[in-house]
């Protein structure tokens, strides 16, 4: 009972402005589903201008969290944890046995780029999912264009037109919402930072387990049976079989080079489709019925967590994957 | 008919096909580890690891079709 009553008058705290602020004006005229993220304001270096976007914002919110998180989940360390300390070793000693069990020894490398991946896709997954995130911010009305280019807006003229009033003229200028906040997760620049991380990294484990030069012409360059050709050649008795396992190899070569960059595209838009393609749908069911994204709400926590897991273990598979030397599944 | 209808439905003919392939494969693999699983739960941990990897596989195909219909709905190209 104790710990009931700080929710409830949360929620009547959160309810508070919900029922005042319509009467000043302040409806949701507008939704907006926007894949660029907008930008809230430009810090300026001299001549270079940096737009520091929404996104961004909120992903130095996320930052801020994760440093507290960790701040007092380790401030007082006990033996017996309590709180989030025991939250906080749950999620480390999970990763640690599924390192162990997925890269043996090696996992302990692996882990804190994993466990950092992880950590810091769950927070922004979920931070989107808290209100306030996406509804709350002002409206933009671009002149310059029109009709921006990569913005979808569900606002309708009209209603446009009875919110800025008939002088902007809506249905030429469509008006954006710009969130002061919006989860990172549904900015394809911060899923692509974290795909690019994620697998020159991964290159880097690679080169540095098995050599750069080895690394190299046994994943991408297999050169070695064209190699072994030529000594049979230069030996006068050309062994064929081999040129054309070469052709075959330099070719497998190359589609593994194929593969490994369509790791990042993969990488990029399975996490962005989620959680950008998450937050649409729970839009949509808020328009149509006012209960309607309970359900969905649940789910998308539920997709969030699975995205993060995902995005982590993929990265540690990855990993090992790369670590690992060309034929070393026939020794054991 | 307008163009942005026309693009819009285009969007929605890509991305609603592109899902059919991937849709019956991801059926197919789990239904796969899952029997494995149920068959010998002692390797579950390493069945559900191959799994992941042939859902990153799999899915990525489906997230092709996303991206080529962002890429209409959007106006990219």
């Amino acid at each position: 009972m104790k710990r009931r009553l700080p929710v409830l008058v949360l929620l009547a705290i959160l309810l508070v402005p919900g029922l005042i602020l319509p009467r000043f004006g302040a409806d949701a005229v507008t939704a907006s589903v926007a894949v660029q993220p907008e930008v809230l304001f430009e810090l300026e270096f001299g001549s270079f201008t940096f737009p520091v976007s929404n996104t961004l914002f909120t992903t130095w919110i996320v930052m801020l969290l994760i440093f507290l998180f960790a701040f007092f989940a380790t401030r007082k360390m006990q033996l017996v944890p309590h709180g989030l300390q025991n939250v906080l070793e749950l999620v480390v000693e999970m990763w640690d046995g599924l390192g162990h069990s997925v890269a043996g020894a090696r996992g302990r490398k692996f882990l804190p780029i994993v466990l950092t991946i992880f950590i810091f896709v769950l927070f922004s997954n979920w931070l989107g999912l808290v209100p306030g995130f996406g509804p709350v911010g002002y409206i933009v009305v671009d002149k310059k264009h029109p009709a921006p280019q990569g913005i979808v807006t569900f606002d309708l003229p009209h209603v446009l037109e009875e919110f800025l009033g008939p002088k902007h003229g809506a249905a030429e200028h469509a008006g954006v919402l710009a969130p002061f906040v919006r989860s990172p997760s549904t900015d394809i620049n911060t899923t692509l930072a974290l795909a690019l991380i994620s697998v020159i990294m991964t290159q880097i484990f690679g080169m540095q387990a098995l050599g750069v030069v080895k690394y190299w012409f046994a994943r991408f360059l297999m050169v070695g049976k064209f190699i072994e050709f030529f000594k049979t050649l230069l030996k006068g008795k050309p062994n064929f079989g081999l040129l054309v396992f070469g052709f075959l190899d330099l070719f497998m070569g190359i589609l593994e080079f194929i593969s490994e960059v369509s790791k990042i595209l993969s990488f990029t838009f399975r996490l962005f489709g989620n959680i950008f393609a998450g937050e649409v749908v729970l839009l949509i069911m808020a328009f149509l019925f006012f209960a309607l994204p309970f359900p969905f709400y649940a789910l998308e926590i539920f997709v969030g967590f699975i995205q993060a897991f995902v995005f982590a273990i993929l990265t540690l598979v990855f990993m090992t994957i790369a670590t690992t030397a060309h034929g070393a599944e026939e020794h054991h | 008919m307008t163009d942005t209808g026309l693009r819009l439905i285009a969007a929605a003919i890509a991305i609603g096909f592109g899902t059919i392939g991937p849709g019956i494969g991801l059926g197919l693999l789990v239904n796969a580890a899952l029997n494995a699983m149920g068959r010998n739960p002692e390797a579950a941990g390493q069945v559900q690891i191959n799994m992941f990897i042939g859902i990153a596989f799999t899915e990525a195909l489906g997230i092709f079709a996303l991206v080529v219909a962002l890429l209409i709905g959007f106006k990219i190209f």
